[in-house]
């Protein structure tokens, strides 16, 4: 101690007193108020000191407990003893700096004191009085206003504002909080809490003014309250009440020792063998009456109450033990390896989900992709199911049709039918598509507003995995202006420019049919040639333009002498073929040709001057003059000539004596 | 998909147990220190009510008649009950060791007899069971009395209180808690389990055939009771006061009530069952040869190897 002196004194002949901390100044009072101790106890006539904790009210505490002193006194003779009451803080303060002797507290505080200041084991543990009944334990009571219904659990308390004294009191903060744990509730926030400090009752009027919702005391203190007549306990209401009929009191949680009384490590084992025997023996004397207790007993084990600071790490036990890994292995091994195998398994499952999520989101991009092209295509795209009912069109159908998506989803595809196909056709369309095959053709369609367009259409079945057709995707490509192109190109081609009658190519065309008809059908057909009688006078005189008007007005009277089914074709300068495929009799054909000449022969007005003309037709028919089409034309022709060479403006049938005469 | 359900409900089938609902498996047991631990357990609500229902009887004879009748698959009995079943067809397996008697079975006189010598020719009252007549024969035997030489009055345990007020008996052979209440009253101890050591045992036996029935309530149930134990062992304060209302009496003579007994925690009950070189099944055949000796067994094939079943201890 001299050494540990030194210092101190070397700074107060520094003058350096003032600076000191008041830490210091404790622990150099407390040092030197040891040794004092010591020596004065063994001196008969000094007091031995002991602290009580005062959960009341101090003074009433220190006034209940003077009679111990005397009953030691009484027992003990060679010592003085004094009774001084303390509140926590001033408690283990006075134990830090040896002001007690011996002290009296609850047992959390106890186990506090003795695992900071080394105190002795329990000598005794107090009984109490209560109604008649032993009571060596005691508990936490939970309590409300009777009024508040929605309080009435445990697992209520969380968020309500909670009076307790100190979170140092054992029945008063701590046991509550285990039976909390216990129950694996959450644990109390600290801004729940609203500390009243000592005594108890505090805690109770801060229930009663509404300063907080719950209070938490220790056992006793409201049946106390009730007894002062300054509580009528009525009024509140106990959560998780304990049925337990042969403890007297009110009561939330488990049962724990009383308070134990010790001795300070200084005292002597002689004095605190006398103090124990007192203790055991106080249930004879009547100083029990004034105390309010029944007796102490042999101390009682404190290890419940340990558990409870252990536990919920409140001090001395609020500090972390270190841990190391091997400790977590040796204790939680089976866990660990649980943990890991799970952790693992959820690992390679996320990992394959993660997979085949990036997989779909893929396949999703890609049809998101595919639906976008097909909706900006220009070809009109159809999907529709097996009976061809429609599941989706894109934008260009509805532009072509005219009808939109609500139009026509679900409904069958024959909507555009134009009834322009044949069954026939349709049949064998089918035939092909529901073999999975892919068709391909031209068809004409209506639209909604009724005008008809041709498209090429190509249907391809969509086949799934396992082979059946579950959809049809038709594209359709409006071709109804290339159709126009072609048949006018096709027009061109097969008529005459000028009398838009058709040339020689379309009439041979028409002959070459109708032989075959004729033929098949055992007809008759005729071929007139015609050729105009003195036209290059006509072009040499009035010029070339007035001879092309003369060519389309006779191009005109002659169709005006024909039947619809009869063809007239202009095949050079001033000749014409007529092909009249279906005669029955010679005198019709001569009637046509002779109706014909009769109205070349009429004047014609051509470009402000009146021409005059007039025709050489020379006929050949079918069958009698030749069955296919080179002897037939031969044959007019040769006629045509004969006809020319006799005179002119008539008509002539061919004869086989025709023949040598050319 | 699929596959990823697929896995996933495999998974979660190795994870979760198959939950038949059975009825629950019923226990008897009458009001004894030893057996104790069940009813705090129950009290405390520790032991599921779907699982287990234990049902209070009055004496050991009920219990046995109640498994005879089948109303019950379990119940707490003594070895030598459990051996004197089996000899009567009723196929029981032990389970469990609840204590061994040290002191906590008595023969309790009137005070004015101070000897066993001085009951010659009186009235003894016991328990119609092997047990009375096992403590009877074991304490004549050691002062040299016979069976004729006393009165044997048949009392139920319930009717003991009563028989011994109304001076219907002499002497009783009894346990706590009525040992207590009598010994308060004045009566002089002769005799107690000390005497023959190792002899009364309390056990927890259940029809052989129910067992693979019940295997998740029995061992619901022997959890709870180690719960409760253990319970007892850490906050004797607590466990007092929650106990003393069963036990009818006041909390700090709970604790005496323990005095005569052996508890078996759960390593002494794995020593004593899983060890076939255990005192246990030598003591329970010198036990099941003295019975035959006394005629209330008839056959000495009752101890076999389900005789035992350590199976649903709870692991440490």
């Amino acid at each position: 101690m001299t050494t540990f002196l030194m210092p101190l004194f070397y700074l107060l002949t520094k003058r350096n007193y003032i600076k000191l901390s008041p830490y210091l100044l404790i622990l150099l009072i407390g040092l030197n108020n040891v040794e004092p101790a010591i020596a004065t106890l063994k001196h008969s006539n000094d007091s031995i000191k002991i602290g009580i904790l005062a959960y009341r009210n101090k003074a009433l505490t220190q006034t209940t407990w003077q009679a111990l002193s005397q009953y030691f006194h009484q027992q003990i003779p060679e010592y003085n003893f004094s009774i001084n009451a303390y509140y926590y803080d001033e408690l283990a303060h006075a134990v830090a700096t040896r002001q007690v002797d011996f002290i009296f507290t609850n047992p959390s505080h106890y186990i506090q004191l003795k695992n900071t200041y080394n105190l002795s084991s329990p000598l005794a543990s107090l009984v109490k009085d209560s109604a008649g009944h032993n009571l060596s334990a005691f508990a936490g009571v939970i309590f409300t206003l009777a009024s508040r219904t929605d309080i009435n659990s445990l697992k209520d308390l969380a968020h309500h504002r909670i009076a307790v004294t100190k979170i140092k009191s054992f029945g008063g903060y701590q046991m509550q909080a285990y039976a909390l744990h216990a129950a694996n509730l959450d644990a109390i926030e600290t801004n729940q809490l609203y500390l009243t400090g000592m005594p108890h009752d505090n805690v109770v009027n801060a229930v009663l003014q509404g300063k907080a919702d719950i209070g938490f005391v220790r056992t006793g203190v409201l049946e106390s309250l009730q007894t002062q007549h300054l509580l009528d306990i009525k009024q509140l209401k106990i959560i998780n009440a304990q049925a337990i009929p042969s403890f007297p009191l009110k009561l939330s949680t488990r049962l724990y020792p009383e308070w134990p009384f010790a001795a300070l490590p200084h005292i002597e084992s002689e004095i605190a063998n006398h103090v124990a025997a007192a203790l055991l023996l106080i249930h004879d004397d009547p100083v029990i009456q004034q105390l309010k207790i029944k007796d102490f007993a042999i101390p009682h084990d404190y290890l419940p109450v340990e558990q409870v600071l252990r536990t919920l790490r409140f001090p001395p036990f609020d500090k972390t033990p270190s841990f190391t890994l091997s400790d977590i292995w040796q204790r939680y091994a089976i866990p660990i390896v649980i943990f890991s195998t799970l952790s693992l398994l959820i690992g390679i499952l996320s990992l394959f989900l993660f997979n085949l999520n990036r997989r779909l989101h893929k396949t999703f991009e890609r049809n998101a992709m595919l639906v976008r092209a097909l909706e900006s295509s220009q070809t009109g795209v159809v999907i529709t199911d097996i009976d061809a009912n429609i599941q989706w069109v894109n934008l260009a159908f509805e532009n072509l049709t005219g009808y939109s998506t609500q139009d026509v989803k679900g409904k069958s595809t024959k909507v555009l039918n134009s009834g322009q196909q044949s069954t026939e056709f349709y049949q064998q369309l089918w035939q092909t598509i529901l073999t999975g095959k892919p068709w391909h053709g031209e068809v004409i369609n209506r639209r909604k507003d009724n005008s008809l367009y041709y498209e090429e259409l190509r249907i391809s079945p969509i086949i799934n995995q396992t082979g059946n057709i579950t959809h049809f995707l038709s594209t359709k490509h409006d071709i109804t202006e290339r159709k126009a192109l072609q048949d006018k190109l096709k027009h061109i081609s097969e008529h005459d420019n000028l009398t838009n009658l058709p040339n020689r190519i379309l009439l041979n065309e028409r002959l070459t049919q109708a032989l075959i008809l004729a033929k098949r059908e055992n007809n008759n057909l005729a071929l007139i040639f015609l050729d105009l009688d003195k036209f290059k006078p006509v072009n040499d005189t009035f010029g070339h333009n007035t001879g092309d008007t003369l060519l389309k007005q006779v191009a005109e009277r002659i169709q005006h002498c024909l039947r619809e089914s009869d063809t007239v074709a202009r095949v050079g300068g001033d000749e014409f073929i007529v092909l009249l495929p279906k005669i029955k009799h010679k005198q019709d054909v001569s009637i046509v040709a002779e109706k014909i000449r009769h109205s070349l022969n009429k004047p014609f007005l051509c470009d402000t001057h009146t021409v005059n003309i007039s025709s050489s037709m020379g006929i050949a028919l079918y069958p009698e003059h030749g069955n296919n089409s080179l002897d037939l034309s031969k044959n007019a022709d040769t006629a045509m000539y004969y006809s020319k060479d006799n005179g002119r403006n008539n008509v002539k049938f061919f004869e086989y004596a025709m023949q040598t005469e050319t | 998909m699929l596959k990823i359900l697929f896995i996933a409900s495999l998974f979660l089938s190795l994870l979760g147990c198959d939950s038949q609902p059975t009825a629950p498996l019923k226990v008897a047991a009458h009001i004894w220190p030893g057996y104790e631990f069940m009813f705090l357990a129950q009290q405390e609500k520790w032991l599921d009510p779907q699982q287990v229902n234990l049902i209070q009887t009055h004496s050991a004879t009920e219990s046995l008649q109640a498994l005879k009748e089948g109303k019950i698959d379990a119940a707490a009995l003594t070895l030598d009950e459990v051996l004197r079943a089996r000899a009567d067809g009723i196929d029981l397996t032990v389970i469990l060791i609840f204590n061994i008697s040290a002191g906590a079975d008595m023969l309790l006189a009137k005070p004015e007899f101070t000897t066993i010598q001085q009951l010659k020719g009186k009235r003894i009252g016991l328990e119609q069971g092997a047990l009375g007549a096992i403590m009877l024969a074991k304490l004549l035997q050691q002062n040299n009395l016979t069976a004729d030489d006393i009165q044997q009055i048949p009392v139920n345990i319930n009717q003991a209180y009563a028989a011994w007020q109304n001076n219907e008996v002499d002497a009783l052979i009894t346990y706590e808690p009525l040992a207590s209440q009598l010994l308060a009253n004045h009566a002089h101890k002769l005799f107690d389990s000390r005497d023959i050591p190792n002899t009364i045992i309390d056990v927890l036996a259940i029809r052989t055939k129910n067992i693979n029935h019940h295997q998740p309530a029995i061992r619901h149930l022997i959890a709870q009771h180690f719960k409760a134990f253990n319970h007892f062992h850490n906050n004797i304060q607590d466990a007092s006061y929650r106990m003393a209302t069963h036990l009818q009496l006041a909390p700090e003579k709970v604790l005496t009530q323990y005095k005569g007994l052996l508890l078996a925690n759960i390593n002494y009950n794995k020593q004593l069952m899983q060890n076939p070189a255990s005192s246990l099944l030598k003591n329970t055949r010198s036990l099941q040869t003295l019975m035959i000796k006394l005629g209330i067994i008839q056959t000495d094939k009752t101890i076999n190897d389900d005789f035992f079943n350590a199976s649903f201890l709870p692991a440490n």
